[in-house]
């Protein structure tokens, strides 16, 4: 109704002005005095169609998407349709595929959930809008770019304001404590596991995110120069220095749930076989995944997490803005509403997604600290102080190297 | 003149349009990624990928084997149907299950075979011992052997369908007064005289059958091993990444993927031209090839159980796969879930309106468009021009979608008619309008021209004719087609995303989000809601029809 209101409003001009007045009285006060440009976007004569293309194989994170719609159909009338993606880099060649035809406005994509190499892919070649936004959003002044530099850099990319902080994300294993009294915490400690209980482990087949984060905390425990990693990867030699990993996977493959030769599609795939009892231990890159699956009786109470000694990998997962989006102004004003404490605050509560917030909460006005200092904690999660050990995401052009060569070693159905 | 028009504007000009699409980038001319020469070093390139002659070796087993199983069990379905009447019986299982998509089947028989699965469950602990799921390598497996059964339930209904519809239009009773007479026995009777009939008259549907099975994506998402994937699982892939050299390799691989398919084609009438030269020397010959009737009768149960098993684990995958939608609860090796409910349901139902909605529309409005389209196509007379002009209608279903799909849609954005109502039902109607045609011509074909010379003796003109005596009378095996054609509408995956610009969701597109990630109960939601469209639509058709055929003469397709 509301959609088919903004659309008709030539005529109804003065009508849907007043409206928008309303609106914008009743709930955005903090906002309206301080950034009038937004304040002006929020107000202005725009198309309220937003296409949300986002990963959609997770029932939590589609739900937490579904409330978002309601609450900015509410706030702003903005239609929000969320485009379930089996993975962002679909969106990615669409995108690429209108700019190769041309197609520099009235695209099908005006918000995307990204980061890592689709980010830097996309910023290079000119995907993304021009100017940069996210740093403007009035929701940003709660971020801390300088305690918290991953909100700005994005695997080490500098994000210029292209895309918006959403979400911290943090790899950890989740094990079943019925079986596994004391859980491999190193690498090394992994591999004797993994050949003390045959069958019991796996990985998400690369390119899935989760199963390529796998083996980039893996490559950072196992080898020596870890500062190669930081750099790209165009400046070494990638040959010596995955080695130690291919070395590792092909010692423990054979030990492997279906002996290593087949993966399971993705995350949530794995978390199934944890559920029937096929493997043992699982990997999330949502620390609060397992806790989640317990509370949905997907998974047994006794399950728990955990990560490695050394430190688990984490980055902050955002979203962008297309170079020919249809609406990037209502995107904006989305991508505002995600970043805003009241967003945040029910992302990380693990009742809905137990995503953790990207916010600082010290900067925050005293009633939403409060509401995140009562988010209710769970046992199948680690706590906040426990998560702090953590070790920065390599530099975005690793994952293709990675990608390709474990592809070249393992899925030729051959053996190396 | 309208046929003409309809043929090469809506679907020889765009299909050709996307074979050139893959065509041009394959020989390196791209001009957008700034590559403008002709180049064959990109297709030779593309053979040096990891694994990929793994990929097409895969591939052409999926596809022969699994369309070689349903020919053969199809065939000797018919033989034996001259002694009873498998007609009947099969029919009430065979309509239901072609109605039913694809991707149900698959999330089913994954739901079923899997180590995990319903089977296991059922046998466990108490027969195998097993507590947990047994670490063994069925769906998938390596070998694509679940997609082969997966293909073999989806097809072996369809091609049963044309097999009855063709046994029903030759005039089987006087053929075997003759073979009997000759001294010829059941089975080689049927090779020697029948079969060549009735191969020719089948031969297309089993190429598309050859065909789907090459180029299939979805099953294969779901059932297919990925180290390595089939060779069209594979250039999905590479289309959907964001490399630009991955664009490359993905047309090179369209190239290579149309060669595969022309080469099982072409294998395949090979093989069929032996089988009939070995006959007819068999004839010369004077050969009876008796075989005894206590072997016969052995081979014949044998045979029906397979059939039988094959149809049961069909309608067994949409139960299996309707169970998870309500599901709260149900930890392996539980034969039944322990808690039931409706939780899953409401995290997900409000989702599922705007795909419903989609889903029937499309279908809907494409079929009637190809079904008033097939009308005008069989009514004009045909000649021998227009024999290949409708050869070239099939060219959708015998071309691999992966390939011009993309092709297509590269024109599409550029004449910015991507993404639009229009433009998906368009690719659909590309896909429904030859199942339609396949269904509807054979009866249409067979009808008695004295009706119409009657009509034309009341001085009715054309027009009335068709509409006052040719459709009423016709209007079940019309009914029919329309069914065949939404269901076909409802499943299909790959012409809606690439059509559809991603931006609209079916339950087709829902489904294989969510079977290849999410829970289980929501890929049974989906999977459930899948098919109870087309599988409503057909109960409605089927109710609508036995109310008709009260006053009419038993129909058959």
């Amino acid at each position: 109704m509301v959609n088919i209101f903004y659309k008709k409003s030539k005529r109804s001009f003065a009508k849907s002005f007043l409206f928008i007045f309303f609106l914008k009285s009743l709930i955005y006060p903090v906002f309206a005095s301080e950034n009038s440009s937004f304040e002006q976007i929020i107000m202005r004569e725009i198309s309220r169609d937003v296409s949300f293309n986002a990963w959609g194989g997770s029932p939590a994170t589609n739900k937490y998407i579904q409330w978002v719609a309601g609450r900015v159909k509410e706030k702003y009338g903005i239609i929000l349709r969320h485009v379930k993606l089996t993975n962002t880099s679909q969106a990615v060649s669409r995108i690429l595929a209108e700019k190769i035809a041309g197609k520099t406005e009235k695209g099908s994509v005006d918000l995307l959930w990204i980061n890592g190499e689709n980010f830097s892919r996309m910023k290079g070649t000119g995907l993304l809008q021009t100017n940069g936004w996210a740093n403007e959003l009035p929701a940003f002044r709660y971020v801390n770019p300088e305690k918290m530099p991953d909100t700005v850099f994005d695997f080490g990319i500098p994000t210029d304001g292209l895309e918006s902080p959403w979400g911290r994300a943090q790899f950890v294993f989740g094990y079943n404590s019925k079986k596994i009294k004391a859980p491999p915490r190193s690498a090394s400690e992994l591999e004797a596991w993994i050949k003390m209980n045959p069958g019991k482990f796996t990985y998400p087949q690369p390119p899935d995110f989760i199963g390529t984060s796998f083996l980039k905390q893996l490559l950072i425990q196992l080898v020596d120069d870890k500062d190669a990693l930081y750099q790209s990867s165009s400046k070494s030699d990638t040959t010596h220095l995955l080695k130690p990993l291919w070395e590792w996977l092909n010692e423990t493959h054979p030990f492997m749930w279906r002996n290593g030769a087949i993966f399971p599609s993705g995350s949530s795939h794995l978390l199934r076989l944890l559920g029937d009892g096929e493997i043992d231990i699982a990997m999330s890159f949502n620390p609060a995944e397992f806790a989640y699956a317990v509370e949905q009786e997907i998974l047994s109470k006794e399950v728990k997490s955990f990560i490695f000694d050394e430190g688990s990998l984490a980055n902050v997962h955002f979203v962008t803005i297309p170079f020919n989006a249809t609406s990037p102004d209502a995107a904006k004003i989305v991508a505002n509403f995600l970043l805003s404490p009241e967003a945040q605050v029910r992302k990380a509560n693990i009742k809905f997604w137990g995503d953790p917030t990207v916010l600082d909460i010290n900067k925050l006005p005293e009633e939403f600290k409060m509401n995140f200092r009562q988010l209710p904690v769970h046992q199948s999660m680690l706590s906040p102080e426990e998560l702090q050990n953590i070790v920065p995401e390599p530099h975005p052009s690793w994952v293709e190297v990675i990608e390709e060569e474990w592809q070249k070693n393992y899925a030729t159905g051959g053996k190396k | 003149m309208v046929k003409n028009f309809i043929a090469i504007t809506f679907v020889i000009l765009p299909v050709m349009a996307g074979l050139l699409g893959i065509f041009f980038p394959a020989f390196g001319w791209f001009p957008i990624y700034g590559k403008s020469q002709f180049t064959i070093e990109l297709i030779l390139q593309f053979l040096q990928q990891p694994g990929i002659l793994k990929s097409i070796l895969l591939s052409i087993f999926i596809a022969v084997f699994s369309t070689f199983i349903s020919y053969w069990l199809c065939i000797f379905s018919l033989i034996f149907s001259q002694k009873i009447n498998l007609h009947t019986t099969l029919k009430n299982i065979i309509l239901p299950l072609i109605s039913i998509p694809h991707i149900t089947v698959a999330i089913g028989i994954l739901f079923l075979i899997q180590p995990s699965g319903w089977i296991s469950r059922i046998i466990s602990p108490w027969f195998t011992g097993w507590h947990n799921p047994p670490n063994l390598n069925i769906a998938p497996d390596l070998y694509g052997i679940s997609l082969i059964i997966g293909l073999v339930v989806k097809e072996l209904p369809f091609l049963l369908l044309i097999g009855f519809a063709i046994i029903t239009q030759v005039n089987l009773k006087h053929y075997r007064q003759q073979i009997s007479s000759l001294g010829y026995g059941l089975i080689s009777g049927w090779f020697h005289v029948i079969h060549p009939v009735v191969a020719q008259r089948m031969r297309l549907s089993v190429l598309i059958v050859l065909c789907f099975a090459v180029s299939v994506v979805d099953m294969a998402l779901i059932l297919a091993p990925s180290t390595p994937a089939p060779l069209a699982v594979k250039i999905f892939n590479w289309y959907q990444s964001p490399y630009i050299k991955s664009q490359f390799l993905a047309a090179s691989g369209a190239v290579y993927l149309l060669l595969i398919t022309i080469f099982c084609c072409a294998f395949w009438v090979f093989c069929g031209k032996v089988f009939g030269f070995i006959f007819r020397i068999l004839s010369y010959m004077g050969c009876r090839l008796i075989i005894g009737s206590f072997v016969t009768k052995i081979f014949f149960a044998l045979i029906i159980s397979i059939v039988i098993l094959f149809l049961t684990l069909g309608i067994f995958s949409t139960v299996s796969a309707g169970v998870w939608a309500f599901v709260v609860v149900w930890q392996y090796p539980d034969f039944l879930p322990r808690k039931w409910g409706l939780s899953s349901w409401e995290l997900n139902f409000e989702v599922y309106i705007q795909p419903l909605l989609n889903t029937l529309l499309i279908g809907i409005i494409s079929s009637i468009l190809a079904l008033i389209s097939a009308v005008i196509w069989l009514e004009q007379e045909s000649g021998l021009k227009t024999k290949y002009l409708e050869m070239a209608m099939y060219l959708p279903l015998l071309f691999p979608q992966t390939g011009f799909l993309f092709g297509m849609q590269v024109l599409l954005i550029s004449l910015k008619l991507d993404g639009l109502y229009v433009t998906l039902i368009w690719a659909h109607y590309l896909f429904v309008f030859p199942y339609i045609l396949l269904s509807l011509s054979s009866t249409w074909r067979r009808w008695d021209v004295r009706y119409e010379m009657l009509g034309a003796s009341f001085g009715f003109g054309k027009l009335k004719r068709l509409f006052r005596i040719k459709i009423p009378l016709l209007l079940l095996p019309i009914v029919a087609s329309f069914t065949i054609g939404f269901s076909v509408s409802s499943a299909l995956y790959l012409p809606t995303i690439f059509a559809g610009n991603g931006s609209f969701v079916t339950l087709t597109t829902e489904a294989v989000a969510l079977a290849t990630g999410g829970s289980r109960q929501a890929a049974g939601i989906a999977a459930l809601l899948q098919m109870s469209l087309p599988l409503s639509i057909f109960l409605i058709a089927g109710l609508y029809i036995k109310v008709k055929a009260k006053n009419l003469s038993y129909f058959k397709i």
